[in-house]
């Protein structure tokens, strides 16, 4: 046996032929493992791709809002991963004949991301609220083996991939204001128009926002100026997380805001970077004071009868501008000289921090433009006004006397009396600095991006709920009696200088690959 | 005659040089499972590039500003944009437009980028913008393959390849 055995291992005859049909098999098969692994690799790509596409278009609609995940769904599906849409990602490798496009996906919501893995699932579409991070799974999809088969190896089974995306959400060149509203869908396109007071100090009409409905962001990287309401908007960028709610008031801010309404102070004036300049537009309570004769032969004068014999001078005195509050004016008609003014409901008192849009245009026309209608403009908004008045600002914006201080004593002279008053002029326009016209790096100075926030809650140093970025007008400098108080008007969703629209701009909602 | 005889005999009877003889028979067949494996699998190689080429193009396309390439439903992307997404997709680079390929002899007429205005969805995160999202695709279409052993006549050295990716454009 053992010889018999060693004899035929020592026969070398017809040895290759027998040899190399049992070897063929092997050998093919471990070609078509080659080849066929390669498909299934590629396949494997080209599914990744499609769950990457389709969950990056998922977390995009991950916004928070209540119908979230069925937004997610059918965004991603409609879009990318339907066959009847020219986007449709496809497997061009599978070839199990379902088609090329990569159509079936799974989806799967969970409410966070940390440490490496997924939070809590979130499974009712009533929840969308609470989904913050998508999965999707490109389902199944087989190759049916080219050369395998010699094995018995038919097909690949189901490959399949996922991809899991969430938005990351940063802010970018935003000033350090925030103002909180009760509403999480602020701010609409219907609350353009709407006056806005925003309070720093706590005050109990505006209860349940307390302590007051705006406050200041702490931007890292970013040295508080101490200024800031008269800044630009600070360049860069960052994460939503890292945006805390800065407590405290300072009284330089006040200061820094009247800075663009043409009030500089000697170490707040107009910067190269657009810093503390002031509008083209600064219409507002504040009058400068000149001296004058009036020869009357009334013993008390009107204001008719002192614009009739004064006028305002072109040139103003340099240096630091002493403005007058038009409160500070002995004999001034407020309603037919002040500046844009609340929603009326503010002064009746049915309005606690956003107004309803309806304010008194008509007595502003009548005061400062004789013979304009309300009916001459669109939307009849304070914002569309002050850019009417620009449109022309020659006519539209002059100087003009608003009221004086009258003579105790006037001088009897014949018929007459002689006045010696002082009387005060408001300047519409710039006098101080130079105004700064909006530009494509440069907002109108009085429009200022403010966050809208959640604040409900809210004490000391937070991270804060930002839920979007609005722009508003800013109606009047601050008083000094009131230095926390804001009054604006609410322009809309915040654009970029330039008029461009602000998507992606402010709040950069950047959706990721998580995994 | 007996010696002639003899030799043919003993030929037969030669055992040795079998293995020689039935190697050069079998050889072709080798060669063309050998080259064979080759080929499909750089063609496989060859496909999985251009897949992961057009889905980095469409990504990058995916993360340009929406305000850049859209200005509402019309679509305003520069041209020198379309250029980079095109070298990006061919060489998965920017910095130099001279890089070979990745897939050899791909050039921008077989890279094909469309960014679509107003073709996604207009709610998410698209709420702030005037129009729906746009939707970017990038496409390899009529890519030669650059076949190993086309020479050989095992492969149709003519095959032309595509690919196409499309991704939603959300800004950086």
């Amino acid at each position: 046996m053992t010889q018999g055995t060693h004899l035929f291992a020592r026969d070398e005859r017809g040895n290759i032929s027998p040899l190399y049909a049992l070897v063929l098999m092997v050998l093919i098969a471990l070609a078509g493992v080659g080849f066929d692994y390669g498909r299934l690799v590629a396949m494997q790509s080209e599914l990744q791709n499609a769950a990457d596409q389709a969950a990056l278009a998922a977390a995009s609609q991950l916004d928070g809002q209540d119908d979230a995940m069925v937004r997610a769904r059918n965004a991603a599906t409609t879009t990318f991963a339907q066959a009847s849409s020219e986007y449709a990602n496809v497997t061009r490798v599978a070839n199990d004949g379902e088609g090329a496009t990569v159509s079936g996906l799974t989806f799967t919501f969970f409410e966070s991301y940390e440490n490496d893995a997924p939070g809590p699932q979130v499974t009712s579409d009533a929840d969308g609220a609470r989904a913050h991070v998508v999965r999707v799974t490109a389902n199944g999809r087989k190759v049916f083996y080219a050369l395998t088969p010699v094995v018995g190896a038919f097909t690949s089974g189901a490959i399949s991939a996922n991809a899991m995306a969430m938005l990351k959400k940063a802010a970018c060149n935003v000033p350090s204001i925030m103002v909180c509203v009760d509403r999480n869908d602020f701010p609409l396109p219907a609350d353009a128009g709407k006056a806005l007071r925003m309070r720093w100090k706590s005050s109990k009409d505006i209860s349940p926002l307390a302590p007051g409905n705006w406050g200041f962001l702490d931007i890292e990287g970013v040295p508080d100026s101490q200024y800031e309401l008269g800044e630009n908007n600070n360049p860069g960028c960052i994460n939503l997380e890292n945006l805390i709610t800065e407590p405290g008031f300072r009284n330089t801010e006040p200061e820094a805001l009247n800075t663009r309404f043409d009030m500089p102070t000697n170490k707040l004036q107009c910067k190269e970077n657009g810093d503390f300049c002031p509008s083209e537009n600064t219409r507002k309570n504040y009058a400068l004071a000149f001296t004058g004769t009036v020869t009357s032969p009334n013993a008390t004068l009107t204001i008719a009868d002192v614009r009739g014999a004064l006028s305002c001078p072109a040139t103003v005195p340099t240096g630091k501008p002493s403005w007058v509050p038009f409160g500070d004016i002995a004999v001034i008609d407020r309603p037919s000289v002040d500046a844009f003014t609340l929603d009326s409901c503010f002064y009746s008192g049915t309005c606690t921090y956003l107004g309803d849009g309806n304010w008194n245009i008509e007595r502003y026309l009548a005061a400062h433009h004789p013979g304009v209608l309300a009916s001459a403009f669109d939307t009849g908004s304070r914002y569309e006004v002050y850019q009417w008045e620009i449109a022309n600002k020659a006519t539209r914006l002059a100087p003009r006397i608003v009221g004086f201080n009258p003579d105790a004593k006037p001088q009897k002279t014949g018929a007459n009396y002689r006045h010696s008053i002082t009387y005060h002029c408001s300047y519409p326009q710039p006098k101080f600095s130079t105004p700064l016209a909006p530009s494509a790096t440069q907002k109108d100075r009085r429009v200022v991006t403010v966050a809208a926030a959640l604040c409900e809650g809210i004490t000391g140093r937070k991270p804060v709920d930002i839920l979007g970025w609005m722009d508003v007008l800013i109606l009047d400098p601050s008083e000094p009696a009131e230095p926390g108080t804001i009054h604006a008007e609410v322009i809309g969703p915040a654009l970029r200088p330039g008029n461009l629209s602000g998507f992606q701009y402010y709040g950069k909602d950047r959706a990721v690959l998580i995994r | 005659m007996r010696t002639l005889r003899a030799l043919i005999r003993r030929q037969l009877a030669n055992r040795s040089g079998a293995a020689a003889a039935e190697l050069a028979m079998l050889l072709p067949l080798m060669i063309l499972l050998l080259f064979g494996g080759f080929e499909g699998g750089h063609f496989i190689w060859t496909q999985h590039k251009l897949v992961e080429a057009v889905r980095n193009g469409a990504r990058y396309a995916g993360r340009l500003e929406v305000t850049e390439v859209c200005d509402g439903a019309t679509s305003i992307i520069p041209p020198a944009r379309i250029a980079e997404i095109k070298l990006l997709t061919r060489t998965g680079q920017l910095d130099d437009s001279a890089m070979h390929p990745l897939v050899p002899g791909w050039g921008d007429d077989a890279v094909f980028v469309s960014v679509d205005c107003d073709a996604f969805v207009d709610t998410g995160i698209y709420r702030e913008l005037d129009a729906a999202g746009p939707v970017a695709t990038v496409a390899a279409r009529g890519v030669p393959y650059p076949s190993l052993f086309g020479g050989l006549g095992i492969f149709d050295p003519g095959i032309r390849m595509n690919a196409r990716a499309s991704a939603p454009v959300i800004g950086l």
